[in-house]
């Protein structure tokens, strides 16, 4: 029996989670619930505060060339880059939790924010939805009907007959995403998202619009000799002068 | 008290059993939040019960006019489902005469449901101060009647046919997911072997974990999958139609919650976990997912998923809200499912209660126990039994269920004792 311990969930997990203060140099037991007994013993190379995780097996940083390629090309399958990055994946309750990054950890060291930095690409591999509903968002708007784009757009002769617009018009938030997307339609009433927003939005908010441009069949141009490209800057603009906000393309 | 026995209050007309007993004074309204608080006054210190347990509360929110939509809808489903839960006697509904809700046929909307101690009154048509007598006169008798009313001894069993309990978690650290949480699992499936149904909430805290969940759907001991793909593709194939549709259901909640987390915040793993999470040793928004799992117990499969603040069927199946991850509203939407206790694991420690339902904090945090007792119910001394070499469940059996029974019975939880009757209503647009 050992004084201190650390708990490890699962067999086949890398870290375990102390249940006290440790101190660097202290030989402490591994206590795995799974079993209900002491698996091992682990020699600290770093101290580790109460609750934080201490690194069972070495975990090698992924690769910056990963990060990079996951950079450029997104699209990658979740699996394979789980696949890819596994010796840098974190795994506690028997899951992947995260990944390191910038550089390796040893046997016996603390594993923490500044190591399991979950970066942006890599993230949305983690989470298994992430990637799925985001694309969903864009590639399956449905149309609403004239009129509810708002008296605002009608107003500035924006020739935009069926566009749809959903975003969260909270004033509290910095920033403001205006996603075509599907599924929160089905949450939030169908209103006039853009009459709502030169309202409610504070000065200085950000808005970061979904890539309507992208979108061909998106928008439908009431006026003949209407490039889309003028409607998407027209709307642009109508977004600058109303609303005094910096806009951000996605 | 023998560990099997519970003493409820019995309703026979609504066929309920209720394991308190309380008046409630629900504003339909914010502008008239000061009548309602007034005749609260008039009652204070007034309770019933064994352990004077049962109180007036008072329901006071900022709700009730200008709401559009999703959050009409919301404001109206809480108030009617927390008026019509088990553990409510009687409810006087206070209206302005304008707002959005005071027009509603609150009175014939309760009868229908067979409770009769319901009274509406309208501030516009009474006048400000008579509303306010109005008010005590009314309570005031039903407090007498109350008071006459006794609780009636059942076996757990008959008592869970008739029982929603609900599951959640809140300021959790590390020793939520070890310990804290599998203890609730163990309470869920104690509950859910007995007959009772178990609702659990907080959708954002499911995202990094939804193979767990999703594993729920089937009880195919076929099913060896390792990701969300595999085992979506598995249910397609081989799941019976309930299975797909729950499948589907589920899929969709999941999705719109990260595209909500996404729109309205920062990237998924930044804005969660929390400041405090994080200092309690949580890394990442996977590691709190897959810690708070794991207070769904591991015996029973998924039955429903329903919408926030909609009732709970009793028929003692586990149940899935499509609720928001703060404590609160995540508590509010599951009393007005009709929960008649909450089970809420805590790391750091958190006060929460609800309005008329009993909150047990769990904690399996040291510190947090010794400093934040008064608010704390039960705790986990993880060394002990790892010394001692005594399971989790073998404790929640021993030390845990007694006294969930006796709070079932009357004993007044950390919160009541506190007087955390708390309550909130969820909105997710601004008010126009």
């Amino acid at each position: 029996m050992y004084d201190k311990f650390v708990i490890k969930v699962n067999e086949d997990d890398n870290v375990a989670t102390s249940i006290c203060n440790l101190d660097k140099g202290e030989v402490i037991g591994v206590y795995e619930l799974q079993s209900s007994d002491f698996v091992g013993e682990v020699k600290l190379k770093t101290s580790v505060p109460k609750y934080y995780k201490v690194a069972l097996k070495e975990i090698k940083a992924v690769p910056s060339e990963l990060v990079e390629r996951l950079r450029k090309y997104p699209k990658d399958s979740r699996d394979k880059v789980i696949s890819e990055v596994g010796e840098s994946i974190v795994v506690k309750f028997g899951e992947p939790i995260g990944f390191i990054i910038n550089c390796d950890v040893e046997v016996g060291e603390v594993v923490n924010l500044s190591y399991l930095l979950l970066d942006e690409e890599l993230a949305s591999k983690l989470y298994e939805f992430y990637e799925e509903s985001y694309e969903r968002s864009i590639i399956s708007p449905r149309r609403v009907t004239v009129g509810s784009i708002g008296r605002a757009v009608r107003d500035l002769n924006i020739n935009l007959r069926a566009i749809q617009l959903r975003g969260l018009d909270l004033p509290i938030l910095r920033r403001v995403y205006l996603t075509p997307d599907p599924l929160l339609s089905r949450v939030f009433p169908r209103c006039n998202v853009i009459g709502k927003l030169l309202t409610s939005l504070r000065r200085g908010t950000d808005v970061i619009i979904g890539n309507l441009a992208d979108l061909d069949w998106f928008f439908v141009v009431r006026e003949k000799g209407m490039e889309r490209k003028d409607v998407i800057r027209n709307y642009y603009s109508l977004l600058k002068r109303y609303m005094d906000v910096s806009i951000e393309l996605m | 008290m023998s560990k099997e026995k519970v003493s409820v209050y019995v309703n026979r007309e609504r066929g309920t059993i209720g394991i308190r007993s309380h008046i409630l004074i629900m504003p339909l309204v914010f502008c008239v939040n000061r009548v309602a608080e007034r005749i609260g006054e008039y009652f204070k210190g007034v309770s019933w019960g064994e352990y004077e347990e049962n109180r007036v509360i008072v329901a006071l929110h900022d709700s009730g006019c200008c709401h559009i939509g999703f959050d009409e809808e919301v404001a109206e489903r809480i108030i009617l489902g927390v008026s019509t839960n088990p553990n409510v006697f009687a409810v006087l509904f206070i209206g302005l005469g304008c707002g959005q809700f005071c027009t509603k046929e609150w009175k014939s909307r309760l009868y229908e449901r067979n409770i009769k101690r319901v009274e509406h009154i309208v501030v516009q048509e009474e006048g400000y101060e008579e509303a306010v007598e109005e008010g005590i006169k009314v309570i005031d008798k039903w407090v007498e009647e109350a008071k006459k009313l006794s609780r009636r001894k059942l076996s757990f069993k008959e008592a869970c046919d008739k029982a929603v309990l609900g599951v959640g978690n809140g300021a959790s650290d590390a020793s939520s997911g070890l310990f804290a949480n599998p203890a609730l699992g163990y309470i869920t499936d104690y509950f859910l072997d007995r007959g009772a149904s178990v609702v659990f909430s907080q959708t954002p805290e499911v995202l990094g974990a939804e193979k767990v969940l999703f594993k729920r759907i089937t009880s195919s001991e076929s099913l060896k999958s390792t990701s969300v793909r595999e085992i979506t593709l598995h249910v397609e194939r081989y799941g019976s139609v309930r299975e797909r549709k729950l499948l589907r259901k589920l899929s969709n909640i999941i999705r719109r919650a990260y595209l909500f987390k996404t729109s309205i915040a920062e990237e998924i793993g930044i804005s969660e976990p929390t400041p405090g999470n994080i200092r309690g040793g949580l890394s990442t928004l996977a590691e709190k997912s897959l810690g708070t799992m794991y207070k769904v117990g591991e015996k029973h499969k998924l039955s429903d998923v329903l919408p926030y603040g909609e009732k709970v069927p009793r028929n003692g199946k586990l149940y899935f809200m499509d609720g928001p991850g703060q404590d609160l509203l995540s508590i509010t939407g599951m009393v007005a499912g009709g929960v008649q206790l909450i089970i809420f694991s805590t790391g750091l420690g958190t006060p929460v209660g609800s309005i008329v339902a009993p909150v047990l904090k769990v904690t399996a945090n040291k510190e947090t126990y010794e400093k934040l007792q008064s608010m704390i119910d039960l705790y986990i001394p993880v060394e002990e039994l790892i010394r001692k070499k005594k399971s989790l469940k073998e404790y929640v059996e021993e030390e845990f269920v007694p006294y969930i029974l006796e709070v079932m019975s009357g004993r007044k939880s950390k919160s009541e004792e506190l007087e955390q009757y708390d309550f909130s209503i969820r909105e997710l647009w601004m008010k126009i």
